[in-house]
This record gives structure tokens, C-alpha cells and sequence, in this order.
């Protein structure tokens, strides 16, 4: 097992290059550069700049250089542990970075522990309830759950605070907290910025996994062990814990490993709606600006967190299913 | 045999199945009894409804599933329960399950979670039936007695259920019942894996144990051993035994006296010996004529005509006469027939012997 994860993480490295390389060049794809919509940025503010100012900004920020000498120039930092340097926000992707992954990951976790702490016992009640009230009321949620898009919640969340508040945005602190070191006083602050995100962004998820819970339980419990366990005489309560819903959870084990990358790149929505300075919109500003060395840590990092999420999905799964054993 | 009282009794049972094709009558009608360590055969073709016999009188029948009438009665002590009156998931039936009627399923790979050991599934079992019960004991006695249930005595309660365990493990033949306590379903053999199973039937002493073919899914070398392993284990733990199989030269091999079942009926019932000899309904006589003999002369196997009908579009009257070479036209497509005895302890639902015996 310890060797098996061994060679695991040591096969992360290898997939990382090929991705980093892969996703680089997919950045890169679309006609222009940085410059160009820099550019455009700045004619759309009514300022005019000269070809002279042009060919010395394209310099500057190295977009004439061949693909493989600017991926080269990139990856190099990367290993030095530098994410290069946001050239839309001109500042340090690492400073970036550490300032915003934070919020990123609370609103994340937060959702991932609602959505599961809501769904499981909700799923579990569905399915040993099939066809009751409760379970056609928690139906027909989750299929409106699951069909309203997210930024429809977020929206009409945000109509609400307005119209209580008078505020147009969530934000993640109060004002008093901006640029404050971490301190309880503004961690409390902030979990109580942002439940609101966490429980837009928990919305959908929760009402698909109410929908698997109940349809991966209601298919366990027609299965011959638990007929078994039935005709051994198990008070079913108990029965029900420890067969088919232990069962049920497998592919919450497989399903962790979606929620690492999520910490980074998840709730875009959320944060563009609400304006909470996650990395989602940083991403997808780069994106739109080809700020390649910005968006090529960003998806680096996200890649990184997908390998090892799946890693360790990989190494739970085998603990609870004795089935899988890795050599 | 039949000076004795049944242990078990059923009559006139009825179980449907509601799906989206429509209602299926599964068990239409059905009435036999099991008497006290006998082994009564169950044969019949695929799909007859053996196994919905079975998992009914456990009351573990699937969701879509409903006794729409007849009653199972169980013998205890001096009180007839019927199960069928039984709230499946209620204490009552629960204190039956398992410790009076235990069941062995013919496929032992899907019966045994995949995710527990053979020891917690079938030491829950034992710690559920025979904890806190000193008159456990039964045939064989128990070695030691239980000790007292509780969270204090956990550890004392683990050591003798993982005795009780290990030391039925080792009476059907596992041969290091220590260390199959620790294994999990896929760390054994399908033929380990069977006998696993019988002992978790036998753990708690039951007085019936039903096998639902449980040795179709092993080769001819392991058929023949757990077959083996069977009659020993009745004989040292005096149950009845119903034996679930479709094939008559397991019935002949096992079986005190058989029910021949067709599309949820009895077609005929009698002493294994008086079937064979005599078998008096068209059917039986025509699922005898199936089996290929293995001695004598190599007569013409002979298949049986046509095939089931849907148990959703059952025919009127005999369901067999759609197939019965001996089908009296205008009687046996309109009634339905009942059993009628023709012998001591040989009854047969067929119109040809109405009326003392018309054939
Ligand atoms: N859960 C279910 N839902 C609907 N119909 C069912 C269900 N279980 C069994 N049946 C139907 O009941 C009838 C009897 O099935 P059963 O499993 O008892 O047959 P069997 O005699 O045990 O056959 P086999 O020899 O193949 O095991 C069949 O027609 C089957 O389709
Ligand atoms: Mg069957």
C-alpha cells in the first residue's frame, strides 16, 4: 500500500508537465495576445497608444517570444516555487493567490459539508420512506434544485440583501477586517460573510445528491445481502446503517476527489454574482486576457489538486472497500 | 411422518407482484406443511416460484411484493403463528428469522456483503439469537454458556461469539475456521464460500432450514460434498429442512418426501419414493421423462412441450393444460383443480383423477 502510493505521487510529476504544457498551449490558442487586449483595454478608456508603445510593451512582457521559450520561462518558475506575475492585476500570482484561496476554500468546504450534511440524511429518508409525503416533497426540491440555475439563486439572494441592507454585494469581510492579518474575530467575520455563497453554491449539489443517495440506498436494499440481513433477524435500523447505507457511501468516497480542484476553480458563479474575491474570476479574467502565466498557474494548481484528490479518493476507497486492494 | 404435527403449514397462499408490466400472481393458491425433521424437496421448473416460497415464509419478500391471501403457519411450542399475519420488519417475526427458520441462498457471492467479515456476519447472528439466552444450547450443546450482554462485557461477549463462530466454521469443514473469521466473501472459493453459508444457516440451531439451490452455482465435485455436508448437519441438529432445486436427481438424493410445484401450485406432492415410482400427474411424469438417466440403457431425452406461460397471462383452468399431452378439453381449460389425495400421503392436482380416479 505505502509503496503503491508511493509510485502514485511519484507518477503525479510526469502527468503534471504533459498537462502544464497541454493547457499552456490551449491558452495560447486564440488569435492575439496579452497585448492585444491590453490594448483594447485601454482604447476602451480613450487612451490611444503608439506603435512605438506597443512594440516595447510586447517586449516587455515577452509575447513575442516563441511558445516553447515563454512555456519554458514559466515552468522554470514553477519549479523555483514562483507562479509568475499577473499582468492584468500587476501583482505577484502568488500574492494573488494567498489572498484569495482562502476565501475559495472556505466557501468550498462549507458547501461541501452542507451539501452533505443536508443531502445523506434527506437521501436516507427518501428512499426508506419511498413514496411518502416527505419523500415526494424532497423530490420535487431537488428536481427544482437542480433545474434553477445557480446565478437565479444568487440574484434573488442578492435582491433580498439589498432590499434588507441597501448593499449590492456580499463581499467577504467587513469593511473593518480589509487588509487585517487572520485573527479569530475575522475568521468568524468571515464565516458569516459567507454562508450565503456556500449555501447557493450548496443548492444544486445538494439536491443531486439527494437524488443519488435515495437511488444508489433504494438499489441497495433490494440486493441479496440485505435480504440476507433481513432473514437473519437484525433489528433494521440497525441493518440499515450497517449494509446497504454503508454500501451507499462508496461513490461519496470516489465523488471527494471533484472536491479538490473545486476548492480553487469552483463557485465562479457565486463570487461574479455576489462579488466575493475568489480565484474563480481571477481565472477567468486571465482567460479572457490570455494573461498566460496567471492562467497557467491557476490551472497548474488545479490540475495538481485533481491528482491528488483523485489519489486520495483512491487510498479512502480502499480502506473502506476491502474489495480494492493496491498492490 | 405423518403421525407427527407439522411444524409449518401452508395454505392457500397467494403472493403478487406489482411492476410496470402489470400484476404478477407469483404464488397462486399453494399449500403444503413441513413436518419435524423431515426433508421435504421443492422441484419445479425456472421461474415456477421456489424461491418466492421461500423468501415468504421468511417475510423478507421484496417492496413490490404482497400476501394477498392464505396464511403460513409456524408451529412454536403449542401456538400456530402465521407468518403471514406477521409485520415483516416487527419484533415477532424478527425473533423467527434467523434463530427458528434460517436460510441458505443460492448464490453465495451476492448473499455475504462484500464489505464484511465472514465472522461479523455470521457472529452478528449468533450474538443477536443466542446472547442472553442460556437455554441456547439445543443439539449439540453449546460449549461454553453465553456471558451476560452489555457494554462492560464487551470483549468477554466478542471471544464467545468468535468461539461460537469459529467452531461452527469448522463443523461444516472449513478447514482454519480461526482465520476465515477474519476473511472477507472474496477471499474464499465459491465452495468456502457456500459452506460459509451453510453455517450461518445452522449457527443458531433453527428448527427449519430452507436451501434455495444451494448448489447450482457450484461444480459436480462440490455439489456432491456440500450435498454430503447437508445430511450430516441434519442429522446432528434434527431440523426440517426444505430443499429448494430443479433437479430431480438432487430430490432423489436429498429428499424425504417432495412438493412438485408448477406456476405457484402444487401439481403433485408425495414420498420421494412413490413420486419416482408412480409420479401421477402429467407433469412430474413429463419432468421425470426430462432427466437424462445415468445407468441403464440411454433412452431418448425427452423435453417438455411448449413453454411456461407468462405468470402475468396465466391460462384458465389447469395452467398445465396448455402443455398436457393428456388434456381433457371442456374440463381442463375451465376449472382449475384441486389437490386430490390418490394415496397414503400422495395427493395430485390433476382432472384425471377426479372421481375416484377416471384415468
Ligand atoms: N421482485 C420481483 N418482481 C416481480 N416479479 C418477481 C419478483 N421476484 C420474482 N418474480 C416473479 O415471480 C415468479 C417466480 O419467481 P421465483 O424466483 O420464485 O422462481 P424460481 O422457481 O425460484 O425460479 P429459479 O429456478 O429460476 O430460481 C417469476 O415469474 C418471477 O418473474
Ligand atoms: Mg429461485
Amino acid at each position: 500500500m505505502l509503496a503503491y502510493i508511493l509510485k502514485r505521487l511519484f507518477l503525479i510529476i510526469p502527468v503534471l508537465l504533459v498537462v502544464s504544457l497541454l493547457s499552456f498551449m490551449i491558452i495560447q490558442l486564440p488569435p492575439g495576445d496579452f497585448v492585444d487586449a491590453y490594448i483594447r483595454g485601454e482604447r476602451g478608456r480613450g487612451r490611444t497608444i503608439s506603435s512605438e508603445e506597443e512594440a516595447s510593451l510586447r517586449v516587455r512582457f515577452g509575447v513575442n517570444d516563441p511558445f516553447l521559450v515563454q512555456y519554458g520561462r514559466w515552468i522554470a518558475g514553477i519549479v523555483r516555487g514562483d507562479l509568475g506575475v499577473s499582468l492584468a492585476l500587476k501583482e505577484s500570482v502568488s500574492k494573488i493567490v494567498a489572498e484569495r484561496l482562502p476565501l475559495s476554500a472556505l466557501i468550498s468546504l462549507l458547501s461541501f459539508l452542507l451539501v452533505n450534511l443536508i443531502a445523506i440524511p434527506i437521501g436516507m429518508l427518501s428512499a426508506t420512506r419511498q413514496y411518502s409525503v416527505a419523500d415526494y416533497f424532497f423530490s420535487i426540491l431537488g428536481f427544482l434544485g437542480m433545474g434553477v440555475p445557480q446565478f437565479i439563486f444568487a440574484v434573488v439572494m442578492l435582491w433580498g440583501i439589498y432590499s434588507f441592507t441597501g448593499q449590492a454585494s456580499v463581499g467577504a469581510t467587513s469593511p473593518e477586517f480589509v487588509g487585517q492579518p487572520m485573527s479569530m474575530a475575522k475568521f468568524l467575520d468571515l464565516i458569516s460573510h459567507l454562508w450565503l455563497p456556500a449555501l447557493i453554491a450548496a443548492a444544486t449539489g445538494t439536491a443531486g445528491t439527494i437524488r443519488i443517495m435515495r437511488a444508489n440506498l433504494l438499489d441497495e436494499m433490494e440486493k441479496p445481502y440485505v435480504i440476507v440481513a433481513r432473514a437473519k433477524g437484525l433489528p433494521r435500523r440497525k441493518l440499515l446503517y450497517k449494509y446497504p447505507f454503508r454500501m451507499a457511501l462508496n461513490p461519496f468516497v470516489v465523488g471527494l476527489a471533484g472536491v479538490f480542484p473545486g476548492l480553487v476553480s469552483g463557485e465562479l458563479m457565486v463570487s461574479i454574482t455576489l462579488g466575493i474575491p475568489t480565484l474563480a474570476p481571477v481565472l477567468l479574467q486571465a482567460l479572457e486576457m490570455q494573461d498566460v502565466e496567471t492562467a497557467g498557474s491557476l490551472v497548474f494548481i488545479i490540475s495538481t489538486l485533481s491528482v491528488v484528490g483523485i489519489l486520495v479518493s483512491d487510498i479512502l476507497l480502499a480502506i473502506v472497500d476491502p474489495r480494492i486492494r493496491y498492490e | 411422518m405423518d403421525t407427527l404435527a407439522p411444524l409449518l403449514q401452508v395454505q392457500g397462499l397467494k403472493v403478487h407482484f406489482t411492476s410496470k408490466e402489470g400484476t404478477v400472481k407469483a404464488i397462486d393458491g399453494l399449500s403444503f406443511e413441513v413436518y419435524p425433521e423431515e426433508v421435504l424437496g421443492i422441484v419445479g421448473e425456472s421461474g415456477c416460484g421456489k424461491s418466492v416460497t421461500a423468501l415468504s415464509i421468511l417475510n423478507v419478500l421484496s417492496r413490490n411484493a404482497r400476501i394477498v391471501d392464505g396464511t403460513i403457519l409456524f408451529r412454536r411450542g403449542a401456538e400456530m403463528i402465521d407468518i403471514a399475519r406477521l409485520d415483516p420488519d416487527g419484533e415477532a417475526m424478527r425473533a423467527i428469522q434467523g434463530k427458528e427458520i434460517a436460510m441458505i441462498f443460492q448464490e453465495p457471492m451476492t448473499a455475504f456483503s462484500p464489505l464484511h467479515t465472514i465472522g461479523d456476519q455470521i457472529g452478528e447472528m449468533i450474538e443477536l439469537h443466542l446472547l442472553g439466552t442460556p437455554s441456547a444450547g439445543g443439539t449439540p450443546p453449546r460449549a461454553a454458556p453465553p456471558p451476560k450482554p452489555g457494554l462492560l462485557n464487551r470483549p468477554a461477549v466478542r471471544r464467545w461469539v468468535d468461539d461460537q463462530t469459529s467452531a461452527i466454521l469448522g463443523k461444516v469443514g472449513m478447514p482454519n475456521p480461526k482465520e476465515i473469521l477474519h476473511a472477507y466473501p472474496h477471499n474464499l472459493s465459491g465452495g468456502m464460500r457456500q459452506r460459509a453459508m451453510i453455517a450461518m444457516g445452522l449457527s443458531c440451531n433453527p428448527r427449519i432450514l430452507i436451501a434455495d439451490e444451494p448448489t447450482t452455482a457450484l461444480d459436480v465435485t462440490l455439489q456432491a460434498q456440500v450435498l454430503r455436508l447437508m445430511k450430516q448437519m441434519q442429522a446432528d441438529y434434527h431440523m426440517a429442512i426444505i430443499f429448494i432445486t430443479h433437479d430431480l436427481g438432487v430430490i432423489a438424493e436429498m429428499a424425504d418426501r417432495v412438493v412438485v410445484m408448477y406456476l405457484g401450485r402444487v401439481a403433485e406432492t408425495a414420498a420421494v419414493d412413490d413420486l419416482f415410482h408412480q409420479p401421477r400427474h402429467p407433469y412430474t411424469q413429463a419432468l421425470i421423462r426430462s432427466v437424462p438417466k445415468t445407468s441403464g440403457p440411454l433412452e431418448k431425452l425427452i423435453p417438455i412441450e411448449g413453454t411456461v406461460p407468462s405468470p402475468m397471462d396465466m391460462p384458465p383452468g389447469c395452467k398445465f393444460h396448455t402443455r398436457c399431452p393428456q388434456a381433457i378439453p371442456g374440463r381442463c381449460d375451465v376449472r382449475e383443480p384441486e389437490l386430490i389425495p390418490v394415496a397414503a400421503g400422495h395427493a395430485v392436482a390433476c382432472w384425471l383423477y377426479a372421481d375416484g380416479g377416471a384415468a
